[in-house]
């Protein structure tokens, strides 16, 4: 119903500048299910046995309707806990009074925080309706915080006034700014299928501190754009300063590349030298774990060590090659909009330059290839840093997700279906299948298929370039799909047999937040079935062509009969990785299309004589 | 006593001697093939030291070696020793070892962790946890652990499970208790030679058990509980003593009697919440409308929170801080129960339960604290009625997958009695289904389906009807089977009671459900309850085949086909199969416009040998494809 938040300084004479953040909740709990809300959690920061954030003048009523009167119960001391769960961090937990259906709850507390570098977030839109949410921080000119909002509700209002700070100093207070943020109605936050982390999406305002400047002192300077966050990387230890020293990797690269002028053999080389011999130990890291060295020496490293050994060793080789820092899909948005902080990325890769063409390189995940990242990469953009400059360059996937069905099936006059099915799967498709294969093993992965007994009979089940990245993936496998006791006169054929597309995948009627399938899709299936004699296709689907607007996809169904052959035909594109909100009804329509579609028969009839 | 100091010393040279490179002791070469079949780790070594002081002190030590052989096993890296205000890590040892048994590493200090063990579903207590990691990028690699607890207070001796999950061979593993002369325990084991040595060192008892050579098991369906492959003892003190409470496990009386102790005089309450509870069964006329009264009342006013500070993990809350404060654990809140039928002249019984979907019985003729939970028991003068009093919306009486079929210990002011809580059987857990679909001639459908679950078939859905209607609606497009609909209406409704119902009621439109190729239209008249799972093939089956939860599931749906434009085809033959595992019906019957399907599927549950296993999957595809049975209507 009503969730504020206030942040103000205050200066005391044993403490110093300390933060004050004052929260006021009040919350209508409608059903039990609501009863979480009833138990509350904040998380206090502390620096080893030194200065740490506390909890003060913590105050709850909840209030209940009872026989048309309201009855207040005051949260008590016997209902707080302060639970330690690191050196660093302390849970303060407190949990409210004779909560029941209809009860309406109000709590409110201060944080006193001595950590002025951080400014706390607010956040206005939660998994519960909020009716009314509003921060107001008071900031003396001293600090200079930057402000990044981001969400899909808009605000009621934002004001920002300046007014004289009340520190508490004797002498001069300073001059600052109130800024005051209102949101009214924000509906609840619920996740959708088919979008990357939900964090893009909610909305909420946060704080970078970009400078402080005390009367009579010198400024001190943050990040604040894109070039110095560059130039601040390129210079610290556990990254741009272990790429200036790339003379330890001569010894490995030498025998490597001696006979290799071409410079995109040579990436090509170091790239596939770097992935088949350095383990990556699953640390998705901007920064280098260890030193560079040692993680050539170990064989293995994080994905930060090993995409900057990636860079050191493609420098060491004569190549222009430079690092590109982004933020996983999982770790949110940041790009070319966002403020300038080093503080949102998560994640760094290799990038080089031959001539006119540009490759992005990730060595820390075995099937990737180059300009064929990993799928936690894929979001937007990316940073390239050097030690000259700083530009964007784009992460969207340039391969598609791939699967091509091929078979020849026979049928009998009992109805069975007998075939071979060879499915090729190239690109992301590939790289997703071979992460399963790897992860099971492919002795396990094969017993596994085998051992399925849902739809038909699997035999020979075969397993081909499961570790040739460069090719596309093939699995061959033999089916039998039992039929009727004797021969029957009509038989109606399913050509899709079980791999066409079933359900839709778009169900809900509406959608808030844009459709992320992460790359384009391209799935194809071409069969032929063989009828048996004297047999003849008496109906058939009709064939169709659905497109996508704006060139967004297309669907392309076929059904040719030649002779005692009937041919099959259908492909599906998806041509763009992702798709507004306002697109979903399309998308939604034309799901529905392909399913309608790859669920029709064919009729066959025995001919009389 | 001479001889005996010469032994402790001579101890450990003897077998520093016996072994003079332990480096190659650990070499992954040496692991048996045998044990690396199936196996994502195997155990090397692994003793378990008890140590019992007093019936209130003990230290347990715990020294294990592991080759973890490939990243499935990466978990067993990790060291995770729990311990609270009753028990204190007094030290925590590990060593790294590469596949040659070389040691690579020794754990410091500073990589230990300690860390707050609640988990998100108890707001407070004091648990915590001592955490270490020592892991190998490059498998495979051992990993040697050593720590000791030292317990102040004892309610539980160990429970040895050398092999205590799938994928993991044991190769050598040692349980030792040691305890004063005079003491008595007991133990139990499964799987294994329940008769230990004993030899006797100082003035204590050495009690010995050991195993060897395991191989990994694999999980495969339908198989029995984990604990009847492999070997497991239990052990437990005869005298004990927990936070200055003595007592005595010998038998479930003895037990019952020890959480009398705790729970005595905790079930006071305010003269004017005893009024209060008059006045509300005032105009019951039975005692059954009383309990169902003061059950309702709870519900209403109060909410499950955890709170387990030391005896506090044992012993419930004052009645009325319950009453003043409208929360409570488990315990807190059955005791709460139990004080305000006392207060309206209800006798009722606080009792203990093992508790969770799928969880094991206790072991019945080993008195012990083999309980998580504590629930509420009522007998009256037919039956007994169970209440579940955490929950805000649960049914009086009922006692679904969480605490039924199985035993539970009622504390009765006799001591502690074992009850089994109710078993459902077939005939109660029912899915019934009425559908009637209007098909229009492109074959898109308007339905209407009403669904009524009962007894174990209502639990799942029974937490979605007190969810927000987003919530509701998501649930409903993820398990509504039918490729492409949207939901126009729907509405849920709960009758409770000992066999508690839900009924779900759908108004949803169709896309394309009958499929048109040209003249023809193509129906699957099972519209929503069509089989998706068949049990894979598994090779040399040897464990017995366990069914689940029995039920009958009926449905019985009525296509209004669009009028006049269509004829029948093709009608399938009514299918009927049965076996040991259950028996199924479906057909399909034409009365002018109107086509109806009805299925039946009864699915018992049961114990079968190993060898109907293929007969198992047999039953289940022949379902699966009488499921799929089609309709063909062709234009006139």
């Amino acid at each position: 119903m009503y969730d504020s938040g206030k942040s103000q300084f205050s200066f005391h004479a044993n403490t110093g500048l300390i933060i004050n953040f004052d929260r006021h909740v009040v919350i209508k709990i409608l059903k039990k299910s609501g009863y979480e809300w009833a138990d509350v959690t904040t998380a206090l920061y502390r620096v080893n046995q030194g200065e740490k954030e506390s909890v003060n003048n913590l105050k709850g009523f909840t209030y209940n309707l009872v026989d048309g009167k309201v009855e207040a119960s005051k949260l008590t001391k016997e209902s707080i806990f302060e639970e330690k769960n690191t050196d660093n961090w302390t849970s303060h937990k407190f949990t409210m009074p004779n909560v029941k259906e209809g009860s309406i709850i109000e709590y409110s507390y201060r944080i006193q925080s001595p950590f002025l570098f951080t400014l706390r977030d607010w956040t206005f839109q939660r998994t519960i309706p909020t009716l009314w949410s509003e921060y107001k921080a008071i900031i003396p000119e001293y600090f200079d915080y930057k402000q990044v909002s981001q969400g899909y509700e808009p605000y009621e209002t934002y004001t920002a006034n300046r007014v004289n700070v009340e520190l508490g100093l004797t002498g001069n207070n300073p001059t600052g700014k109130e800024h005051h943020w209102i949101m009214k109605d924000v509906p609840a936050l619920q996740e959708e299928p088919y979008m990357t982390s939900i964090n893009n999406f909610v909305s909420r305002i946060e704080f970078e501190l970009g400078q402080v400047s005390f009367p009579g002192q010198m400024i001190t300077n943050f990040n604040n754009t894109w070039e110095k966050v560059s130039a601040n990387l390129m210079a610290s230890d556990r990254f741009g300063a272990q790429l200036t020293k790339t003379g330890f990797t001569k010894e490995t690269l030498a025998p490597l590349v001696a006979n290799e002028s071409d410079p995109e053999k040579k990436m090509q080389i170091i790239y596939a030298y770097i992935k088949e011999n350095i383990k990556c130990n699953d640390h998705f890291r901007l920064f280098a774990e260890n030193n560079l060295r040692k993680a050539l020496e170990t064989r293995t490293g994080s994905s930060a060590d090993i995409n900057l050994l990636l860079v050191a060793m493609l420098k060491e080789a004569g190549l222009e090659a430079n690092p590109v820092i982004l933020s996983t899909r999982s770790n949110g948005f940041v790009g070319s909009f966002t403020y300038p902080s080093i503080s949102k990325f998560n994640y760094v890769i290799g990038h080089v330059i031959i001539g006119e063409k540009e490759y992005l390189l990730d060595a820390s995940e075995r099937d990737a290839m180059p300009n064929m990242l990993p799928v936690r990469c894929l979001n937007r953009e990316g940073l390239l840093v050097s030690a000259k400059s700083s530009r964007w360059v784009s992460l969207m996937p340039t391969t598609k997700a791939s699967n091509m069905y091929q078979s020849s099936f026979v049928i009998g006059k009992d109805n069975s279906v007998t075939g071979k099915i060879e499915h090729s799967s190239a690109g992301y498709a590939a790289m997703s299948y071979r992460k399963k294969i790897t992860a099971e093993g492919e002795k396990k992965y094969v017993e596994k298929a085998l051992s399925k007994t849902d739809y038909w009979e699997i035999n020979k089940f075969t397993i081909r370039n499961a570790d040739a990245t460069s090719e596309a993936l093939k699995i061959g496998y033999e089916v039998n799909l039992a039929g009727q006791e004797k021969p029957v006169n009509t038989i109606y054929l399913k050509p899709m047999q079980n791999l066409g597309e079933k359900e839709n995948p778009f169900k809900l009627d509406t959608r808030k937040f844009p459709v992320d399938f992460a790359t384009p899709i391209d799935e194809t299936h071409v069969y032929s079935y063989t009828l048996p004699e004297g047999y003849k296709v008496e109906e058939q689907p009709k064939n169709a062509v659905i497109s996508l607007p704006e060139n967004g996809g297309r669907f392309i169904y076929s059904i040719t009969v030649l002779g005692n052959t009937v041919n099959v035909m259908s492909k599906l594109t998806i041509n763009r990785p992702s798709f507004q909100a306002a697109e979903y009804p399309n998308l939604k329509e034309f799901y529905n299309h392909i399913v309608a579609k790859h669920a029709e028969q064919i009729v066959i009839k025995q001919q009389s004589n | 006593m001479i001889s005996t100091i010469i032994y402790h010393f001579l101890l450990p040279i003897w077998v520093t001697f016996y072994n003079p490179t332990p480096a190659a002791k650990y070499e992954v070469a040496r692991v048996p093939e045998a044990l690396k079949e199936n196996a994502h780790a195997v155990v090397r070594e692994h003793e378990t030291t008890f140590t019992v002081k007093s019936v209130s002190a003990a230290t347990k030590k715990i020294r294990y070696v592991v080759t973890i052989l490939d990243e499935n096993a990466a978990e067993h890296a990790i060291l995770m020793v729990p311990y609270d205000k009753q028990s204190k890590v007094n030290y925590l040892k590990g060593t790294l070892y590469d596949q040659n048994g070389k040691e690579t590493k020794q754990l410091k200090k500073s990589d230990i962790i300690d860390v707050s063990a609640v988990d998100n579903g108890s707001l407070f207590d004091d648990s915590r946890v001592k955490g270490a990691k020592l892991n190998a990028l490059q498998y495979p690699y051992t990993v040697e652990y050593e720590y000791e607890i030292s317990y102040n207070g004892l309610l539980f001796y160990p429970t040895w499970l050398p092999q205590d999950e799938t994928n993991l061979a044991v190769e050598s593993a040692k349980f030792q208790v040691i305890i004063p002369a005079g003491m008595t325990f007991r133990h139990k084991g499964i799987n294994l030679p329940d008769k230990p040595q004993v030899s006797v060192q100082d003035k204590n008892q050495v009690h010995t058990w050991q195993v060897a050579g395991l191989a990994a098991q694999e999980t495969i369906p339908f198989q029995p509980s984990f604990l009847e492959q492999v070997p497991a003892l239990f052990t437990a003190p005869d005298d004990f003593e927990y936070e200055g409470y003595k007592g005595n496990m010998n038998s479930w009386t003895s037990f019952g009697n020890w959480i009398n102790q705790l729970n005595t005089g905790k079930d006071k309450l305010p003269e004017a919440t005893v009024a209060h509870l008059k006045a509300l069964v005032a105009d019951a006329p039975d005692d059954l409308t009383k309990v169902q009264k003061i059950y309702e009342y709870l519900q209403s006013k109060t909410r499950y929170v955890s709170i387990q500070l030391g005896i506090g993990g044992y012993q419930p809350f004052e009645a009325s801080f319950v009453d003043n404060k409208g929360y409570g654990d488990c315990k807190a809140l059955s005791n709460y129960t139990h004080a305000m039928l006392k207060a309206v002249g209800i006798n009722s019984f606080y009792t203990l339960i093992r508790a969770g979907r799928n969880e094991r019985d206790i072991q019945v003729d080993f008195p012990s604290n083999q309980f998580n939970h504590a629930v509420l028991c009522v007998p009256m003068a037919k039956d007994t009625i169970w209440l579940e009093c955490t929950s805000q919306s649960e049914s009086w009486g009922y006692s679904g997958s969480f605490t039924g079929k199985r035993h539970a210990l009622l504390i009765t002011p006799e001591g502690g009695k074992l009850i089994k809580t109710p078993v459902y059987n077939a005939p109660q857990n029912l899915q019934n289904r009425q559908a009637t679909v209007n098909l229009d001639a492109s074959g898109n459908g308007l339905a209407n389906i009403e669904t009524t679950y009962t007894a174990l078939q209502q639990d799942e859905i029974s937490h979605i009807i007190t969810a927000d209607s987003d919530t509701q609606k998501k649930w409903l497009y993820g398990n509504v089977k039918i490729p492409s609909f949207e939901i126009r209406k729907y509405d849920f409704s709960r009758q409770k009671g000992k066999l508690p119902a839900v009924t779900e009621k759908l108004n949803i439109t169709i896309n394309k459900y009958g499929s048109i190729s040209g003249k023809r239209l193509f129906l699957t008249p099972n519209l929503l309850n069509q089989l998706s799972y068949v049990p894979p093939k598994v090779e040399n089956r040897r464990l017995d085949v366990i069914t689940g939860m029995p039920y009958i599931d009926t449905d019985v749906i009525s296509y209004q086909l669009p009028s006049s434009t269509f004829e029948p085809e093709l009608i399938p033959e009514p299918q009927v199969i049965n076996s040991r595992f259950g028996e199924y019906s479906a057909s399909v019957k034409i009365e002018k416009d109107v086509l109806t399907y009805t299925r039946t599927l009864r699915i018992n549950n049961g114990r079968f040998p190993a060898s109907a296993y293929n007969e198992l999957i047999e039953f289940y595809k022949k379902i699966q494809k009488a499921d799929k049975m089609q309709v063909v209507l062709a234009t006139k």
